[in-house]
């Protein structure tokens, strides 16, 4: 039964009472929540100790970079992209921060300038390269990852240096019993959220990963708008990067590659669909926490890294294959088809 | 399954016999649902020898979901099909066309990236194919006879065609099948009146030779012109048979139309003759028209008229800013400046698309979302979107609007077409803006919300808009136009106001102003012509490389002696064909548009693999059962890819992702250290060479040009291509992607296998990990070698020219005594500018 959409004002009102409920309703129909407080009560159950406090203590800061790193990526897949630079980003973040802020006597705030310029700048690249010379996200990043991984190593002639003691003090702090990268990818996740549900920019984000040609009729700025996004991503992967640098003080030339999969992992386990569109930030920082805690709990039972790779594997798949409707009816088209009926003699 | 037609029993008997060879289609019981429509409501149809068959209708009246089951592209629910005798239940493209049915759809069922020769090669029953090498000859002959209408090159790409050539190949290549019975859906639609003279005289010819033609058009007086039946189709039913001759034109739009009056009552126009000019057009030129003046009131609905193609959509989307204009526009004095939607909307023209799925509706959106975007700024304050505003407003919109839908809230695509549009008038309306253009504004829309959106454009113009109707309905322009003017050759030919703004004058201008118009459908303007050449051969790329690689090799030897010595060849060539291999293998795969991350593990996993079953000292036979299972191994990766990515419709980026890491995880699991030996007789033998060439790379090279030549030769290649090109379209004219997409993964896994046995050779023991780098250099290799990530193009011996000069910078970049970093740079800028280089080129040759 259809009902014709009214403006009686007292539907108005319902309908902002229905919101809220709906995000209740929203939260506790998001499987990838369920999955995390399902596996959360399992790890308490089989391996106690990986949800102890101090195992928590060390889980949550990595899940944070992830989170970050990982929200950057559902920004780009929102846009119906995907991007590959994520480890030559994170990794110029980490190196740039440290050996700028060593060589300019400790200068923090101007080494993280400096770090943002390069992730606006690579974004731009990013950006440009895919919407106005529409070159494949996936070609354009791959390249660009090849291309940041090599200024890494030149810039650091592949010696570690020391994170400056000012950005480890602060990656490795805690406020209020957390760590301060926890409540940095925290704030990161609410204006995010924030950002693509309630501003102008966030839905024509949404919009143009939606359908581009329909937004361009819109009168959406589709070039600039995807630049923004790719923009956006760098700065992420690029505060991911120093918050690494930070936090494991001496990062070296392949830090940010064991982060690229784990981040396109957790924007699909999160929820957010990879033909563009809505995308689930606060999804994509759970699936962040369920992947790291997964690994926890698997080094916990003493399981070799082989175990963990395949769980993560099969993890992967059930998500997207949930997502899929095909995925869901698979069972069933296994199963024998409709009757035929027989051919007239 | 319950038949209730009785005619289905008297089927059944041999009674039946005699009428059967009088019939050469029958449709019986048909009953088709899609999402939310009932296309086809137990349809029965009867098609008999030597006449022609009309099916009249409205849009989205069933007609072409109809012929659609006759051709097998659409599978009913229920009902049967019955061609010359044959019957099934479940028609599939391949039985109709076997059969003897040949159909010609709306939108030709052609593939971009094939030539001219191959899409009519792929659309024939298998008796009639011809061969490969003598197809181009095949088609030539055939197009012969359109001479006149087209001169069509059957090498070239159908993707360089225009719209009315590539329905003349189309039609060309359907009666070359020499069919019984033939389906023309819609076939005057694209087509210049030369052409059309011409098809005509081909449909008198199936006649008399005893076949059946089965036309469907909404043009009514054209129908009455070559039908000898007509079948009348209104919401999915049959409203019945009738012969021609019995059915006036009228009778015929008054069973299309069914009981409600077939034209409104009376016109109702909200005109203020004293209304002040508010859109003014002076002078506009730009693609496809040219000169264009127009004065448009405050109130006004002026209509856009013409055959199709005549530069009134071009115009249409020009004042939307969607294309470069010369001239000026101005509403109420204020310069409208154009070429951009953005700043087009900003000075007050809005644009209602005639595409709605695809440039219309924000799919998996929600009503709400839809309606809003085009306005989102006015409902912002500091950026910061106010929901309780923006839901007030739209809501209250909607309302007006009529929009039936449980919430603002739901997914735009549970809405039906009728309710679609009414949402994206919605957001059109919201901006309030002075000048709306609404193209085919009710296309797929049913009867009843028709009448509603009228009366939404009346309301718009009343407030104070200047209204552009483009609509290939005459009867819809009269209905709600003021004024109609007339596009002919790119040119506002003639412009009908009060009385002549009747259907049959609009149609009639329409008719006559397009008489004059030049025959010439010739695809390529002759100066671009070599640079379309060079961005269609998919040689140029390698070519291209192979001169970078020669440079390369120059400036190395100058730099060192040791370059150009067999012992540095020796170092480097296995690199080369270890990089090949997965190049190919990566091709592969591209070529129907997919993609394999898990080509890199994969190859760890079966070097790990042989570590164990191509251990120490085995005998030949050992060997060969060796390299058996590990072919076997690869051959199951490549199927459960294939399973992921078409059967459980995952992307292929995250399905062989799923695969990749699943790998990893057995690799580590059988070696979590790299471990065993191998073979020294196997390694051995791997790795044996003539002179300093290793007989792997010769291998490589060797698959590459036996599977280019398969992929220009063969069927295998053109479906391989075909499926690349455009999936949907491949299924229509029955290629079984399904198969092709698995032969493709397959084939890539497998050619994995050498890769492997040369990484085995290369590490000597069991090493997870060995192959991990090799995924995203293929990919690198793949794109340089001028790959379309899309597929339906590249070429195998471009992969293999990508590997060596990938493998080349990186040896050069050590001659040169440059940094490291230098390789991944010079890979990586490369790839960069060759993606965007290949792309820009591309876009220039599929321009139409």
């Amino acid at each position: 039964m259809t009902i014709t959409i009214s403006n009686d004002p007292a539907t108005s009102r319902r309908t902002s009472g229905e919101a809220a409920r709906s995000v209740a309703g929203q939260l506790t129909r998001s499987p990838i929540l369920i999955a995390t407080v399902g596996l959360f009560l399992l790890s308490w159950l089989i391996a106690p100790g990986s949800v102890s406090r101090s195992s928590i203590d060390s889980l949550l800061p990595f899940a944070a970079i992830l989170a970050i790193t990982a929200i950057g990526q559902t920004l780009v897949v929102m846009l119906k992209g995907i991007d590959l630079s994520v480890p030559g980003m994170m990794t110029m973040g980490a190196l740039v921060s440290t050996q700028f802020a060593a060589k300019n006597s400790d200068n923090v705030p101007l080494a993280l300038a400096v770090v943002a310029l390069i992730a606006v700048a690579v974004g731009l690249v990013n950006g440009l390269v895919i919407a106005v010379f529409s070159v494949t996200p996936l070609v354009a990043t791959l390249a660009m990852n090849a291309l940041l991984l090599g200024a890494a190593l030149a810039y650091s002639g592949g010696t570690p240096t020391r994170a400056p003691q000012s950005v480890s003090d602060f990656a490795l702090d805690k406020t209020f019993g957390v760590s301060n990268t926890v409540w940095l990818s925290v704030l990161l996740v609410v204006v995010v959220a924030l950002a693509t549900k309630r501003t102008v920019w966030g839905r024509r984000l949404v919009a143009v990963g939606a359908n581009e040609s329909a937004a361009k009729i819109a009168g959406v700025r589709v070039v600039s708008l995807k630049v923004s996004g790719y923009v956006a991503a760098a700065l992420c992967y690029s505060g991911a990067g120093v918050l690494l640098a930070g936090y494991i003080s001496t990062p070296n030339t392949n830090v940010g590659n064991q982060y690229l999969l784990p981040a396109i992992a957790a924007v699909v386990v999160g929820g957010t669909a990879l033909n563009g569109g809505r995308g689930k930030i606060l999804g994509t920082a759970i699936g962040a926490l369920f992947l790291s805690q997964l690994t926890q709990l698997v080094l916990s039972l003493g399981a070799p890294s082989s175990t963990q790779l395949l769980i993560q594997a099969a993890v992967i798949a059930v998500a997207v294959g949930l997502q899929s409707v095909q995925g869901k009816s698979v069972l069933g088209r296994l199963a024998p088809s409709r009757p035929k009926r027989k051919q007239p003699a | 399954m319950i038949h209730q037609d009785p005619q289905g029993l008297v089927q059944a008997e041999p009674a039946g016999t005699l009428d059967d060879t009088q019939t050469v289609l029958r449709l019986e019981g048909v009953d088709k649902r899609y999402p939310g429509v009932h296309a086809l409501k137990n349809v029965s149809l009867d098609v008999r020898r030597g006449e022609v068959h009309a099916l009249v209708g409205e849009n989205g009246a069933g007609k072409s979901t109809l012929v659609g089951v006759a051709a097998g592209a659409v599978l009913p629910e229920q009902g049967s099909v019955q061609i010359c005798g044959a019957s099934t239940d479940s028609p599939t493209p391949q039985w109709s066309r076997e059969q003897g049915l040949a159909i010609v759809y709306q939108e030709p069922a052609l593939l971009p990236h094939l030539t001219v020769a191959e899409n009519m090669r792929l659309g024939m029953p298998k008796a009639l194919r011809p061969a490969v090498r003598d197809q181009d000859r095949w088609a030539e002959g055939i197009l012969e006879g359109w001479k006149n209408v087209a001169s069509i090159d059957p090498r070239s790409l159908v993707g360089s065609l225009k719209p009315d050539a590539r329905f003349v190949v189309e039609i060309a290549r359907a009666m070359a099948e020499d069919p019984k019975v033939i389906v023309l859906d819609e076939p005057t639609e694209h087509l210049l009146p030369a052409a059309v003279e011409e098809l005509f005289h081909l449909i008198d010819a199936v006649v008399r030779r005893g076949g059946a033609v089965v036309y469907i058009s909404h043009k009514i007086n054209e129908v009455k012109k070559i039908a000898n039946t007509i079948s009348v189709l209104r919401d999915g039913a049959l409203e019945g048979t009738f012969p021609a001759a019995d059915m006036s034109e009228q009778d015929i739009v008054d069973l299309v139309v069914g009981h409600q009056k077939s034209r409104e009552a009376a016109r109702t126009t909200t005109l203020d003759p004293a209304a002040p000019v508010q859109l003014k057009i002076n002078e506009l030129s730009g693609h496809g028209f040219s000169h264009l003046n127009l004065e448009v009131r405050k109130g006004e609905i002026v209509g856009f008229a013409g055959i199709e193609g005549q530069g009134q959509r071009d115009a249409l989307r020009a004042l939307a800013g969607l294309s470069r204009t010369k001239g000026s526009v101005t509403i109420n004095g204020g310069d409208v400046r154009l070429g951009s939607t953005t700043t087009a909307m900003r000075d007050g023209i809005v644009y209602l698309p005639h595409d709605r799925h695809n440039e219309g509706i924000f799919s998996r959106l929600s009503l709400r979302e839809n309606a809003s975007i085009g306005s989102i700024a006015q409902f912002a304050k500091a950026g910061a979107v106010s929901s309780r505003q923006e839901q007030k407003t739209v809501i209250q919109q909607f309302a007006a609007l009529r929009v039936k839908a449980p919430s603002a809230e739901v997914d735009i695509d549970t809405l039906s077409g009728g309710n679609q549009q009414k949402v994206v008038l919605s957001r059109v309306l919201l901006g309030g803006s002075p000048v709306l253009l609404a193209d085919e504004p009710t296309q797929g829309v049913d009867v009843g919300a028709r009448g509603e959106i009228y009366q939404i454009l009346r309301t718009a113009a009343a407030g104070g808009a200047s209204i552009i109707v483009l609509s290939s309905s005459a009867a819809e322009l009269e209905e709600l136009c003021d004024r109609v003017i007339v596009f002919s050759r790119g040119q506002a030919a003639k412009e009908l106001t009060g009385e002549e703004v009747s259907e049959r004058r609009i149609t009639e201008a329409a008719l006559t102003a397009s008489q004059h118009r030049a025959v010439s459908t010739e695809a390529s303007r002759p100066e671009k012509k070599w640079k379309r050449q060079l961005a269609e051969n998919d040689l140029m790329p390698g070519g291209v490389l192979l001169v970078a690689t020669i440079v390369l090799g120059i400036v190395a030897s100058s730099q060192s002696s040791f370059y150009l010595t067999p012992r540095n060849f020796g170092l480097v060539l296995p690199l080369v064909a270890i990089l090949a291999f997965f190049a190919i293998a990566q091709q592969l795969v591209m070529m129907v548009g997919a993609i394999d991350l898990s080509v890199g593990p994969l190859a760890g996993f079966l070097v790990v693999l042989g570590s164990f079953v191509l251990s120490e000292f085995r005998s030949p036979v050992g060997i060969a059962i060796g390299i058996l299972i590990v072919t076997l191994a690869a051959v199951a990766v490549g199927v459960i890819n294939w399973f992921l990515t078409t059967i459980v419709k995952i992307t292929p980026l995250i399905a062989t992702l799923v695969t990749f890491t699943a790998l990893q995880g057995f690799a580590y699991l059988l070696r979590p250290l790299p471990g065993g030996r191998m073979d020294p007789n196997f390694t051995d033998m791997v790795t044996s060479s003539f002179g300093f060439l290793p007989w792997m790379l010769a291998g490589a090279i060797a698959v590459a040009l036996g599977l280019e030549v398969t992929l220009h030769k063969s069927l295998f290649g053109v479906r391989l291509r075909a499926v690349g090109s455009n999936p949907a379209t491949a299924k229509k004219v029955g290629v079984k992607s399904n198969l092709v997409v698995l032969a493709a993964y397959v084939g890539c896994s497998v050619l994995v296998v050498p890769a492997s046995l040369l990484l085995m050779a290369q590490a000597g023991t069991g090493n997870a990990s060995i192959g991990d780098s090799y995924t995203l250099a293929s990919i690198g290799a793949v794109v340089l070698g001028g790959a379309s990530i899309f597929g339906g193009r590249g070429s195998f011996l471009g992969a293999i020219m990508g590997a060596i000069l990938v493998i080349q910078a990186n040896t050069v970049v050590q001659f040169l005594g440059l940094q490291m970093y230098w390789q991944q740079w010079f890979i990586g800028g490369l790839t960069l500018a060759a993606a965007a280089f290949y792309s820009k080129t591309r876009s220039l040759s599929e321009r139409m």
